[in-house]
């Protein structure tokens, strides 16, 4: 009822209905009162011609005059809307002098007040992203560094810090691939890498390819666009990486050439920023470290003689001490035995008592050896449960005495324990120069020998 | 093994010295010589040029009683030569130039080396008659003997 009240009212219509309502106003009824005054006598019918011609103008006029002052307004009101709905480049244009030709030109100037702003925003948004985006990347290579820095520190393998370095590599400076190549006698090798194709990194492993990449091993940082070299060595550089950038850094370990790390992608127009350099910087020290590292801990593995879990001398030092006593042997015309002397059943001990119990065997077993070693002899663990003793300028008959007074005291040292506890021995003896003549064909007969029997 | 008996405990050395072959000094050298290089101190005397490989053999022959024995003419079987592997031969300094029944015949340049006896009676499975030989001819008749193998 309501919404028929209003739909009826002539108030409640837009502009344009009440323009034709004030035209019905201005123009129908004053022709119909100057009828009722001509048919009711009071106008005279010479004068109705001219009267009527003169409402029927002047009803125009204020017709025009009216639509001249709604149309722009609707106009207006039409592009407001659009405006509102967010095209703010849209205009109002109304070159008029008056009060309609102002509002145009005010609402012109605050919807290019409100577009410069939003401009703005739009600006100091995308500036905000990038801001955000490069701590992002900051606080990711930040992170990574200390994880990096964390994992050498606890002797992580260098193999495990080379993945974690690559994939870190790969979320900074827009990288599309990362890698770590290292330099062996005559190639290169890639340990680690991230987003090389596989042409690629049997391109790196060619010999051929040695010239391209050995001379960034001794220089600093290599920073390259393919718009800013001209050298023929760099171009070939990028060709090989298929990458318009690189940003390659040297890895160095005790004062010597290692590899490279580098990272690289084939964006145009782009630029490494200082950040992405220093953070590459030290990422390639640490990989330094880290290879410094490994060397060192490999060096003193190397360095070892002694066996963790028995305390008898391991398996290298009997190698070479064997070995080297050949070499006495051959040059004084004399003998030298090597006693082996096996845990049988050292697999069933293990899963039966566990490896602790089993452990516990061998080190009384390497007791019971130690008890019978003499001055010149050493004796040594030479594998998971077999021991060796090298006795010089004995021969057969001489280390088989001693194999069976090795036999006594490990059935002493056993003596109280059940069964299930004892261990299977088995005894053989290799003798230089007749089972070989140097210790590594002593070791290829130790499966085959024979086993002394009591 | 072969009853081999050590009729003095005297060293070769001390036995050249008595015989008057070399002198204390002479000795001293080739001691301090072995000391730094190794081998065997007949062989370095020999090297040094102060005894010879025969004057050697004979003090051992006549001092320990091992029958001396020249191979430079010695025709070896090659057969027999197999019952000891090349490398015993080449590190013990050892042919084997006769073998009856169960008794082998070996030549050696250190006979009073008893551990490569054992070993050699260990391969052969016989007992072993030593004979003094030279290092030199040992030496000869071992590269005739297994470069014809």
């Amino acid at each position: 009822m309501h919404k028929t009240a209003k739909k009826m009212s002539i108030m409640s219509r837009s502009l344009r209905p009440q323009l034709v309502v004030a035209f019905c106003i201005m123009s129908v009824i004053p022709i119909l009162a100057l009828l009722y005054l001509i048919f009711s006598g009071v106008l005279a019918l010479n004068i109705l011609l001219p009267v009527l011609g003169a409402v029927i103008v002047l009803s125009l006029l204020g017709f025009f005059l009216m639509k001249r002052i709604v149309d722009p307004i609707i106009r207006i009101c039409s592009d407001a809307k659009v405006i509102a709905n967010g095209e703010l480049s849209r205009k109002i244009d109304f070159a008029r002098d008056d009060e309609i030709g102002e509002l145009s030109n005010a609402l012109n100037q605050m919807t290019q007040h409100i577009k410069n702003n939003m401009d703005e925003l739009k600006i100091y948004g995308e500036r905000t992203k990038d801001i955000n985006l490069q701590i992002n990347s900051q606080v990711i290579a930040l992170s990574g560094l200390l994880e990096i820095s964390n994992i050498i520190s606890e002797g992580t393998s260098l193999s495990e810090v080379f993945d974690i370095v690559i994939s870190r590599l790969s979320q900074i400076a827009s990288s599309s691939f990362a890698f770590i190549a290292s330099k062996d006698s005559v190639s290169f090798e890639v340990p680690a890498h991230y987003g090389l194709r596989a042409d690629i990194l049997a391109a790196l492993r060619l010999p051929v390819n040695v010239y391209v990449l050995d001379p960034l091993l001794g220089a600093g940082t290599h920073f390259m666009n393919d718009s800013s070299v001209y050298d023929e060595e760099s171009l070939g550089l990028l060709k090989l990486f298929s990458a318009k950038n690189l940003l390659i850094y040297p890895i160095a370990a005790q004062g010597r050439p290692y590899g490279i790390l580098g990272i690289g992608n084939p964006l145009d127009g782009f630029r490494y920023s200082q950040d992405d350099i220093e953070l590459m910087s030290i990422f390639a020290k640490q990989l330094s470290i880290a290879v410094e590292n490994d060397l060192l801990s490999k060096k003193v593995k190397d360095l070892e003689i002694l066996d963790e879990a028995t305390g008898l001398y391991n398996r290298r030092y009997i190698f070479a001490r064997l070995d080297e006593e050949i070499l006495r042997a051959i040059s004084h015309q004399r003998p030298c035995a090597f006693l082996v002397f096996k845990i049988s059943n050292f697999i069933d001990l293990k899963s039966q008592l566990g490896k602790v119990a089993a452990e516990d065997v061998l080190r009384k077993s390497a007791a019971a050896l130690t008890l019978i070693v003499g001055d010149i002899d050493r004796a040594g663990r030479i594998g998971e449960n077999i021991f060796g003793m090298i006795l010089p300028e004995k021969n057969k008959r001489q280390a088989q005495e001693i194999g069976l007074k090795l036999r006594s005291a490990i059935d002493d040292s056993f003596k109280s324990d059940i069964a299930a506890k004892k261990p299977r021995v088995g005894i053989s003896i290799l003798e230089n120069p007749i089972d070989g003549s140097d210790a590594a064909s002593l070791f290829e007969k130790i499966k085959t020998a024979q086993e002394l029997t009591v | 093994m072969s009853s081999l008996k050590r009729v003095t405990t005297k060293q070769l050395g001390e036995l050249l010295i008595e015989r008057k072959i070399i002198t204390p000094e002479q000795l001293q050298k080739a001691l301090d010589y072995q000391k730094v290089n190794g081998g065997l101190i007949g062989e370095i005397l020999v090297q040094l040029g102060f005894s010879k490989e025969e004057d050697i053999a004979q003090v051992l022959t006549a001092q320990y009683g091992f029958p001396y024995l020249p191979l430079a003419n010695y025709d070896i079987d090659l057969e027999l030569a197999k019952l000891i592997p090349e490398q015993v031969a080449r590190q013990y300094c050892i042919i084997p130039i006769d073998k009856i029944g169960n008794n082998l015949t070996l030549a050696m340049s250190n006979p009073l080396n008893t551990q490569a006896i054992e070993d050699v009676e260990e391969i052969s499975k016989c007992v072993v008659q030593a004979f003094v030989s030279t290092t030199t001819d040992v030496r000869k008749a071992i590269e005739r003997c297994y470069a014809k193998k």
